[in-house]
């Protein structure tokens, strides 16, 4: 299972779900979907959003068996 | 073009094909509403490309795979089933529906008889109306090699006849695959739709937001 720490990065750089879907050209819905573990990310969304803060993939996601 | 114009015209397409279906059925043509569904579809594939403010993101296309590919394998053992019943009913008949057309030709005077010759038509008695005023009637006789034609008509009639010996579906039998066809397709919309529900839900496509 997929975990992530969007919430938290997204508190950190004071960003809503609207702004954080509109910087990486989604939906907000997808975003919500994201934070809430029901939609694992494509890979280059994973990596624009890395990017978008500054961090690395595993940063942001982590994987527990 | 903006999205909800595309769904307007979207709309109007939706409304066209039902009148090509209805004329469809009420000229006997299938070609009206084949060829009407075909542009239509073409048309709704061109007008999507050209939306502009279409915000369809990787999890929307994830949404739509799914719901396509769970649409087509559920249809696709209702479709066989279905076909293959319809199948062993036409072949538990005899084969060799056929049209078989017969020309009346114009009578010098009325009530002539008229021969035709190397016929070959099972027997079968009709009445078609030409027009309110003039009527024939033909009489086919069983295995005749020769069918007889009264007629008052005054102009030159093709008639499709449509053999049909007992042994064989009745053509009263047939308007059920019509409804089977109704079915089918009706189904694959309800299982599209129930499929589309399930997978945006498991995606989170309604989920509140808490901020």
């Amino acid at each position: 299972m997929m975990k992530n720490k969007i919430k938290v990065y997204r508190a950190m750089n004071d960003l809503t779900q609207e702004g954080l879907a509109q910087a990486l050209g989604v939906t907000r819905q997808t975003i919500l979907a994201i934070e809430k573990g029901k939609y694992d990310p494509s890979l280059e969304l994973a990596f624009r959003m890395a990017k978008y803060f500054n961090t690395t993939i595993e940063e942001i996601f982590t994987f527990e068996a | 073009m903006k999205q909800n114009n595309f769904y307007i015209i979207i709309g109007i397409i939706g409304l066209v094909e039902v009148l090509l279906f209805w004329e469809s059925i009420q000229s006997s043509n299938p070609f009206i509403v084949g060829v009407g569904f075909v542009a239509g579809a073409l048309l709704y594939f061109i007008l999507r490309r050209k939306v502009t403010d279409c915000c369809a993101d990787e999890r929307q296309n994830l949404i739509d795979m799914k719901t396509a590919s769970a649409t087509l394998k559920a249809f696709w053992v209702s479709f066989f089933s279905v076909n293959l019943a319809t199948v062993v009913y036409v072949f538990s008949a005899s084969l060799g529906f056929q049209n078989i057309i017969v020309s009346i030709p114009e009578p010098s005077e009325a009530n002539t008889m008229y021969e035709a010759g190397n016929s070959l038509i099972h027997g079968i008695n009709f009445t078609r109306p030409l027009t309110d005023n003039y009527s024939v009637a033909i009489t086919i006789h069983q295995n005749a090699t020769d069918a007889i034609y009264y007629t008052n008509a005054t102009k030159m009639e093709v008639i499709n006849v449509f053999p049909a010996p007992p042994e064989m579906i009745a053509i009263s039998h047939l308007g059920i695959f019509g409804v089977i066809q109704i079915l089918l397709l009706v189904l694959m919309l309800f299982i599209y739709v129930a499929f589309r529900i399930y997978y945006s839900h498991k995606f989170g496509e309604w989920d509140d937001d808490e901020e």
